[in-house]
């Protein structure tokens, strides 16, 4: 009796606090750390880490700074009307990518798809949506439909369609299944149990991720449009190659704006709806 | 009130693979027939091995069991949340076990569940968590999460049924347990069913709401003649309430007896000498005697 009681004290200690300490451990902890070292040194060669030539091309970037300066208050109406255009391609791209991810997402949901098939087939086409970049998609849909705003749009769309497809399958897939089963016992069909159980269940925590797409793809959307992709993007991309410094710092001081608003704006509605 | 005790003749034979009528069978046609039910889950764990039950229309029966005894899975195997692996489930003489689809949907209409945490959808109004019982029968209509105004109207006398029509309009999330699971029987009630099951259904509550829930489910198999198949973990409450108490050990139904001729020592025997979760289903379960002396706490027993 009280052999078997240490050997399961022994059992726990082992579990919580690992193997005695000795020479074996601290050798595995030191290949451990020499592992890791080695890991960032070739990381620091590989990416051709050079930081003698940061501090000596600061100067380079101070003159871009002074030359900035004063920001040019002219280009206020354009840059404003064009963070708009940024907003409104992240805004109209979240929405066309909700109203696909949605049931994508109940498909790509292992308990709630009608079958092993649908499943796949869903978990597949969000796959594919999400690991292609954006920018990637952004360069595809330029080619395909012209510069502009809506090769931003579909740019947006599609590469949200992935990232919330599988965050909404996951939401589903950990929600409590009992009112679910609560509302299928009654002879509800799979579209009931979905409008009536799934979908309010995890509501609130559907809106919080789709809120915090909205946020991220309005810094997306700024970037998309270094691509040909419309918005304010666009127009930095273009002061730059005009060497427009002013007109490019009130680019950014706008584009600053926006993406503070947008985020604080998600955020609050994030936590009232929470 | 129907009572059936058939099964008191066979306890001794309580494991016999096949007995002429099996412990829990009942005399007259029942609302709701169970038999030769198992399951035998994919890790190879028997959960339910050949039981036996019949409900009568009117009639309370309680599962009493140790954690594990297989008490859930016999309700859920009986509203198909779980397949079973054989036997058979009949509500009002339909089959429940061979069919599928939109033919389990219509079927399912009959047998209403009630769960332990009552399962409500907490974002939801009380309201619509109680007409979505209802949604068997509303088909497309309430596809898209919206609800007829007949079957709300008819919610609110459910839900003035249970005593709760003040609540209709607060969110389900922001009721007391107690509250929930009352809510959950009017929503089982708007399913207008045959049968209904409940898992545990006073298993979180203090005892006043306990008392309050059980108090209503016998109510309800006297005045709406609902058979009621109730899985608790309190034999004094089984007693008290139900009109007979079935016992499961190790997956296997011990005994179906009126509640009054039970015995502490026939329910000490689902719960002695046992490890609490215990899934070893290969040893053979003692047979439960369970004629002899009667339970004191029977004397407030309905049945009696």
């Amino acid at each position: 009796m009280m052999e078997g009681r240490a050997a399961a004290d022994a059992a726990v200690d082992l579990e919580l606090f690992g193997p005695p300490r000795g020479s074996i451990g601290l050798l595995k902890r030191l290949a451990v750390a020499l592992v890791l070292g080695g890991l960032l040194v070739q990381g620091l060669i590989v990416v051709d880490a050079r930081p003698r030539e940061l501090l000596t091309g600061i100067t380079g970037m101070a003159d871009i700074i002074s030359r900035s300066l004063p920001p040019a208050l002219s280009v206020v109406p354009d840059a404003v009307g064009a963070a708009l255009e940024t907003f409104d391609i992240a805004l109209v791209g979240t929405a066309a990518a909700l109203i696909l991810a949605l049931p994508l997402s109940v498909l790509a949901a292992e308990n709630l798809a009608p079958s092993k098939l649908a499943y796949t087939a869903a978990r597949g086409f969000i796959t594919v949506c999400r690991v292609i970049p954006d920018l990637v998609w952004a360069l595809l849909f330029v080619t395909a439909v012209g510069l502009g705003p809506f090769a931003g749009v579909l740019a947006v769309s599609v590469h949200s369609i992935g990232m919330l497809g599988r965050l909404f399958a996951e939401r589903f897939e950990d929600m409590d299944m009992g009112p679910v089963d609560a509302v299928r016992v009654t002879g509800a069909n799979r579209m009931q149990v979905l409008t009536h159980a799934a979908i309010p269940t995890v509501l609130p925590s559907l809106v919080g991720i789709a809120l915090y797409r909205l946020d991220e793809n309005v810094r997306s959307s700024l970037v998309l449009g270094f691509v040909g992709a419309g918005g304010i993007g666009f127009q930095i991309l273009s002061a730059i190659q005009l060497f427009q410094y002013p007109t490019v710092a009130m680019l950014l001081i706008v584009m600053f704006v926006l993406v503070v608003l947008v985020e604080r704006g998600s955020a609050a509605l994030r936590r009232r709806i929470q | 009130m129907t009572v059936s005790g058939t099964g008191a003749a066979h306890l001794g034979a309580a494991h016999k693979s096949v007995v002429a009528e099996p412990i829990g069978a009942a005399a007259a046609d029942p609302a709701l027939r169970i038999r030769e039910l198992s399951k035998r889950y994919p890790n190879g764990v028997l959960a339910v091995d050949r039981v036996n039950l019949d409900v009568q229309r009117g009639e309370l029966v309680a599962l009493l069991g140790a954690n594990g005894s297989g008490k859930s899975t016999v309700l859920r195997c009986a509203v198909r949340l779980t397949d079973p692996t054989s036997g058979s489930v009949e509500v009002a003489g339909q089959d429940f076990v061979g069919i599928s689809g939109r033919s389990l949907r219509e079927a399912r209409r009959s047998v209403a569940m009630i769960f332990q945490e009552g399962h409500l959808v907490r974002q939801r109004r009380v309201i619509a968590n109680v007409a979505a019982g209802a949604l068997g029968r509303n088909g497309w209509r309430s596809a898209f999460g919206s609800l007829p105004r007949e079957e709300l109207r008819r919610s609110l006398k459910h839900l003035d049924r249970v005593g709760l029509r003040e609540l209709a309009l607060r969110r389900a999330g922001s009721l007391s347990g107690g509250q929930a699971q009352r809510v959950a029987i009017a929503r089982a009630l708007s399913q207008q069913p045959q049968v209904l099951l409940a898992d545990e259904p006073v298993a979180s509550l203090d005892p006043d709401a306990a008392q309050m829930v059980m108090t209503l489910l016998r109510d309800l198999a006297a005045c709406e003649g609902l058979a009621i198949l109730c899985v608790l973990h309190q034999p004094e409450l089984a007693l008290r309430f139900a009109h007979r108490v079935a016992g499961m050990r190790d997956g296997r139904l011990q005994f179906c007896e009126p509640a009054a001729n039970l015995t502490a020592g026939a329910i000490a025997t689902l719960y002695g000498d046992r490890e609490e979760g215990a899934e070893d289903r290969a040893r053979p379960p003692a047979a439960a005697r369970v004629r002899g002396r009667r339970a004191a706490s029977a004397a407030g027993n309905p049945a009696a």
